[in-house]
C-alpha cells in the first residue's frame, strides 16, 4: 500500500516524541520537517522518528528571503550557505531529499546568472551528497521551468508538487503535465482558491478538486508518498479542536484520498 | 466573421501579385511575410497587400542566429542589432506587430542577464516605434514564460501561439492554459507529431488534435486571425499544383473557423 505522510507539529501541543507516536499509531508511515540550527537538533529528530518507526521522508529547505539567491548581495550569499547546510542536514540523517523553493511572492525575481550559478553550485553539492533536490511550485512558471531544462540531465533534480499552492498563487494553471515525470514529493494541503490564501488546511475542508489531484496523480503514474503539509495556525478552522483529534481528521483525510488514488 | 489568413508566400513559382490576389479571392483577409533586405521592399510588400485589401498583420523577425541573443559577445550584439532593424522595418511598413522567436534548438542558452536586457530593450524600442512584439513558442518553456512574466504589464508583448511546435518540439506542454490569455496572433500548421518534424502542412494533413486546437482558442477568449504558416515545399504536396494547394489551405481554414466559432 502507498505511503502517507505529514509534517511534524502540523499542530502544536505534543512534543517530538508524543507527535511522533500519535502519527504513527493513526497509519502515517513518513514525516518531514524543516532544516534545525544543528546537526545534533536534526539527529535527535531522525532519532525520534526512527525509534517510533517513521521513515524521515525529506527536509524542507529554509526559505525567508530565498528571493536574495538571485541577487549579487550578501543575502544571496548567504541564501546559498543555507541551502548547502540543508543538503548537509539532509545526509546527516538519511533523509533522501530536500524540498527547495526557487521564489518568494508575486513580484518574485528574475533568472539572473548569479543565481544560475547558485543552484548550480547547490545541484553539484547535492549530487556529491546523495541528496536528491525537489523544487516546489510558487507563484511563477518560468523558474521552475528553467530548473528542469537547465538540469534536465541531472538525476538529483526533481519536482515538488504543492496542490495547495497551485490552487490558491496560480489559479488556472496545472504544474503536474508539466513536470509530472520529475514528480518525486507531494505537499499536499487544501484551501478556498483564494489568491494568496495560503490555508495549507486539511484536504476536503477548502475547494480544490482532489479527484482532479488524484487522476493525475495516476496519470503520471507517481508511486511516492501522500505527504500532508498541513498547519492548524494558518487559520481558525481548527482552534477548538485536540491536536489529537486534528491529527485523527487528518490521518482519515489522507487514507480517503490514498484511497482516491489508488482505490480501496 | 473572424478573419483567416496565410503567409507569403506559401508556394513557389507564383507571382507575388497572383498570389495575393488568389489568396483574397479564396477568402483569406490577412498575411504575413519575413524581413525584407531592403526597406523599400518591405513597403512594396504593404503595398500589394493594400491594394487587394489584404491586411499585413505581422511580420516575422529574423531568428537565424537568435540563441546569440543569450550570449555576450559581438554576435549577440548582432542579433540584438538585426531584430531592431526588424522592429524599423515593420514599422516603416505600417505592420503593427513583429513575430519573434526566443531560442532555436534543443540545447539553446539559458536565460541570461545579458539576454533579458536586450530582450527588455527590444521591447521598449518597439514600443516606442509602435510596434507590438509577439513571443512564439518553440522547444523550451522557461524562456517564453519568461517573456510573458517579465512583461506582464506591457501593452506591446503578446503570445504567438505556433501550434505546430508544440504538436513536434513540445508535446508534452500545452502552452495555451499558461499563455492563452496573451495570445495576440498564431501560426497554424499541422505536422505528424514526430519529434523535431516541423513539417509545415496544411490542418488536417498531419495529427495535430484540432478539435483540441480550438478548445483552446474557445477557451482564451482569442477573437483575432487564424493565421497559416504552411509551405507547399513538404514533399507531401510534391502532387499537386500551386492552385490546387492554395484551394486545399482555403478550406483548410475555413473549415477551422468553422470548428473554432461554428458554422
Amino acid at each position: 500500500m502507498r505511503q502517507i505522510g505529514i509534517n511534524l507539529h502540523a499542530k502544536r501541543g505534543l512534543d517530538v516524541d508524543a507527535y511522533s507516536k500519535k502519527v504513527k499509531e493513526l497509519g502515517f508511515d513518513t514525516i518531514f520537517t524543516g532544516v534545525c540550527k544543528t546537526i545534533d537538533e536534526q539527529t535527535a529528530l531522525a532519532e525520534s522518528f526512527s525509534k517510533n518507526g517513521l521513515i524521515y521522508e525529506n527536509l524542507h529547505a529554509p526559505f525567508g528571503h530565498i528571493n536574495d539567491i538571485w541577487f549579487d548581495c550578501e543575502g544571496g550569499v548567504a541564501m546559498l550557505d543555507e541551502l548547502l547546510t540543508s543538503v548537509d542536514h539532509c545526509a546527516a540523517v538519511n533523509a533522501p531529499i530536500l524540498v527547495v523553493h526557487l521564489s518568494s511572492g508575486v513580484k518574485a525575481p528574475q533568472i539572473s546568472d548569479i543565481g544560475r550559478a547558485r543552484f548550480e553550485a547547490l545541484v553539484e553539492h547535492a549530487s556529491k551528497k546523495g541528496i536528491t533536490l525537489a523544487f516546489e511550485n510558487q507563484r511563477k512558471v518560468a523558474n521552475i521551468a528553467w530548473v528542469f531544462e537547465n538540469f534536465e540531465d541531472c538525476d538529483n533534480v526533481r519536482f515538488c508538487w504543492d496542490c495547495g499552492h497551485e490552487a490558491c498563487f496560480t489559479l488556472g494553471r496545472e504544474y503536474i503535465p508539466l513536470f509530472g515525470k520529475n514528480l518525486i514529493c507531494t505537499h499536499i494541503h487544501d484551501n478556498f482558491k483564494v489568491f494568496n490564501g495560503d490555508a495549507h488546511l486539511i484536504p476536503f475542508d477548502g475547494k480544490i478538486d482532489f479527484n482532479r489531484f488524484a487522476q493525475l496523480i495516476n496519470k503520471y503514474e507517481y508511486k511516492g508518498p501522500l505527504t500532508l503539509e498541513v498547519i492548524a495556525g494558518n487559520s481558525d478552522l481548527y482552534d477548538d479542536i485536540s491536536v489529537d483529534a486534528y491529527l485523527e481528521k487528518a490521518a482519515l483525510t489522507i487514507k480517503k484520498l490514498r484511497a482516491m488514488v489508488d482505490g480501496e | 466573421m473572424r478573419k483567416i489568413g496565410i503567409n507569403f508566400i506559401s508556394v513557389s513559382g507564383m507571382d507575388a501579385e497572383e498570389y495575393v490576389k488568389r489568396i483574397k479571392e479564396l477568402g483569406f483577409e490577412t498575411t504575413f511575410t519575413g524581413i525584407y533586405a531592403d526597406v523599400a521592399d518591405q513597403i512594396k510588400m504593404a503595398e500589394l497587400f493594400a491594394k487587394y485589401g489584404i491586411e499585413y498583420e505581422f511580420t516575422h523577425s529574423d531568428f537565424a542566429g537568435i540563441n546569440n541573443m543569450w550570449l555576450e559577445g559581438a554576435d549577440g550584439d548582432a542579433m540584438f542589432s538585426t531584430l531592431k532593424r526588424n522592429v524599423d522595418l515593420t514599422a516603416a511598413a505600417g505592420v503593427p506587430a513583429t513575430i519573434v522567436h526566443l531560442s532555436s534548438g534543443n540545447t539553446p542558452p539559458s536565460i541570461s542577464d545579458i539576454g533579458r536586457a536586450r530582450y527588455v530593450e527590444l521591447v521598449e524600442y518597439a514600443a516606442a516605434k509602435g510596434v507590438r512584439i509577439d513571443f512564439e513558442n518553440l522547444r523550451k518553456l522557461a524562456n517564453v514564460a519568461w517573456a510573458m512574466e517579465t512583461f506582464e504589464d506591457y501593452d506591446n508583448v503578446g503570445f504567438c501561439w505556433d501550434c505546430g511546435h508544440e504538436n513536434c518540439y513540445t508535446k508534452s506542454i500545452e502552452f495555451m492554459p499558461l499563455f492563452g490569455k496573451r495570445l495576440i496572433s498564431t501560426h497554424i500548421h499541422d505536422n505528424r507529431g514526430i519529434k523535431d518534424g516541423d513539417d509545415h502542412m496544411l490542418p488536417f494533413d498531419g495529427n495535430l488534435d484540432f478539435d483540441r486546437f480550438a478548445e483552446h482558442i474557445k477557451n482564451s477568449g482569442y477573437t483575432g486571425s487564424l493565421m497559416l504558416e504552411v509551405f507547399k515545399s513538404n514533399e507531401f504536396y510534391s502532387n499537386i499544383t500551386n492552385e490546387e494547394y492554395i484551394l486545399r489551405a482555403a478550406a483548410a481554414a475555413k473549415k477551422l473557423r468553422a470548428m473554432v466559432d461554428g458554422e
